[in-house]
């Protein structure tokens, strides 16, 4: 729907053995926190290990596995969800960022069960600081 | 029943997702953008992409948004609430859990002062009648929308108008999404596909697979439905490009829907609000995918005194243009099409204010 914004241009922030990255909601409404079902996040190729992931909403850091519980709680339409994990990064001018998102719309079902969406982009931007 | 109708003008501020998602508008900002171009007078809203937290709103936030609408002289037309059935990942959500989340939705939507709380048609007839006390409690319409791959002659949609005509109450109706009626694909997304790369084959046998349903008429029954969707699938992969598969299938068939206009005549009398779906305007002022003027002059015809929003939906493809310059040509074409055929749009805040009351205050019965 809106998977050309996935990932927030220049949010990536590279610190000694860390990296984090703003994801952007591709749909057009808030989606309940506990339709988030996975997030995977590369730069410059390798991979942020899924142990390492905590993902920042509403002021929150969670790991991914908290999420499922979080019916009650919503990722609004125009908040980003800070993905942050552990990544040894080596300086450069402009890095390659990759970012999937599966999610579930609650409100269509199919006959395969709740629609989930599996939205991938790759961006280049420079690495900051916080 | 007044003869003719006059629509009342409006717009959901879905047609400008990317400008709202994309913070180049808060939404004050919007509201405000809306009135200032003339978009208006009718407002509509979607609960859950504009309202943070909603439905949970306390009382100040109820007042800020009140005063934002009075500022801008705007008339709320719709609030459109979502049937969230599958916020568990365990299970779906039971009957009773629903109806729950439904109401909380309805009442927030009644709070912030919408007449109307458009609900999707996965809400059988039962929920209806069981929601039926909700709606007279907080004095809200309930209005089932009526969208592509679903039309007026399908199973589900008779049994709700079924349902209405037995329960007879005024606060329950449909939406009429004119995306259940189209004429054809719209060429700003075949454009898009050709910007991805599909070929020039793909994309005129995608045209001739429309038009062969269009033919057909829409789909009878969901498996129907679900036959056509697969044959996109397998047409694109067909001719190389099985990754537009799926995207090619949900807007075939969940955005141009095959019905012909006059379907809509068949629950006219409970149509209590209109979705002005449409992808875009050429440089002719027309709508080249949806039959604008044989859908406006319809509603004139049977004398619809409620609300239109126009209902931009070529933003998920089309990043090129402006929204908003596109929905004033919409808006435009609209109004050529109401003069027409011997009527007028409401452009009048105060005029449609006054007759929004009627529309929602009488009863409906058969026509």
């Amino acid at each position: 729907m809106i998977n050309d914004r996935l990932i927030e241009a220049d949010s990536l922030v590279v610190e000694p053995g860390r990296v984090s990255v703003d994801v952007r909601i591709p749909w057009y409404r808030a989606i309940p926190a506990s339709c988030i079902r996975g997030v995977t996040v590369r730069v410059d190729g390798q991979v942020v290990p899924t142990e390492s992931l905590r993902c920042e909403l509403n002021g929150k850091a969670r790991r991914l596995d908290e999420f499922p519980d979080l019916v009650d709680e919503s990722w609004f339409t125009t908040d980003s969800l800070t993905v942050s994990g552990e990544l040894d990064v080596e300086a450069a001018d402009q890095h390659d960022v990759f970012v999937n998102l599966q999610l579930y719309i609650p409100y269509i079902v199919t006959a395969h069960g709740v629609l989930m969406i599996d939205e991938s982009l790759e961006r280049q931007m420079p690495g900051g600081t916080r | 029943m007044t003869y003719p109708g006059a629509p009342i003008q409006g717009v959901t501020l879905y047609s400008f997702t990317r400008a709202f998602h994309g913070r180049q508008y808060d939404l004050e900002g919007l509201i405000r953008k809306v009135a200032d171009d003339g978009m208006g007078p009718g407002l509509e809203i979607i609960g859950f992409s504009a309202f943070r937290g909603f439905p949970d709103i306390d009382d100040a936030y109820v007042d800020w948004f009140q005063g934002v609408v009075a500022d801008s002289g705007l008339v709320l037309t719709s609030c459109a609430v979502n049937t969230d059935i599958g916020i568990r990942r365990d299970r779906l959500l039971t009957d009773e859990e629903l109806i729950a989340y439904m109401e909380r939705q309805i009442a927030a939507s009644a709070r912030l002062g919408f007449p109307l709380a458009r609900v999707q048609i996965s809400l059988t007839p039962d929920s209806m009648e069981r929601l039926l006390p909700v709606a007279e409690r907080y004095g809200i319409t309930l209005a089932i929308e009526i969208h592509a791959h679903h039309h007026p002659h399908a199973p589900m949609v008779q049994a709700l108008r079924d349902r209405y005509e037995k329960l007879g109450s005024p606060l329950l109706g449909f939406v009429a999404d004119w995306g259940t009626t189209t004429s054809g694909l719209a060429p700003s997304m075949v454009e898009a596909y050709r910007r991805r790369g599909a070929s020039q084959e793909l994309l005129q046998a995608a045209d001739q697979l429309w038009r062969q349903y269009y033919q057909d008429g829409p789909p009878p029954t969901e498996p129907a439905h679900g036959e056509r969707f697969g044959s996109f699938i397998e047409l694109a992969g067909r001719h190389g490009f099985p990754e537009l598969g799926i995207d090619l299938a949900i807007n075939a068939t969940g955005l141009f829907g095959p019905a012909r206009v006059e379907s809509w005549l068949e629950i006219m009398p409970w149509v209590r609000h209109v979705h002005g779906k449409f992808f875009g305007i050429d440089q002719t002022g027309e709508e080249p995918s949806v039959p604008v003027r044989e859908l406006v002059a319809q509603l004139v015809e049977t004398g619809y005194q409620g609300a239109i929003s126009s209902e931009y939906e070529g933003w998920h493809w089309n990043y090129w243009d402006d929204a908003f310059d596109i929905v004033a040509g919409e808006q435009a074409l609209q109004r050529a099409a109401a003069t027409d055929a011997g009527s007028q749009m409401v452009v009048d805040p105060a005029v449609a204010r006054n007759q929004l009351q009627g529309h929602f205050g009488r009863a409906v019965a058969a026509g």
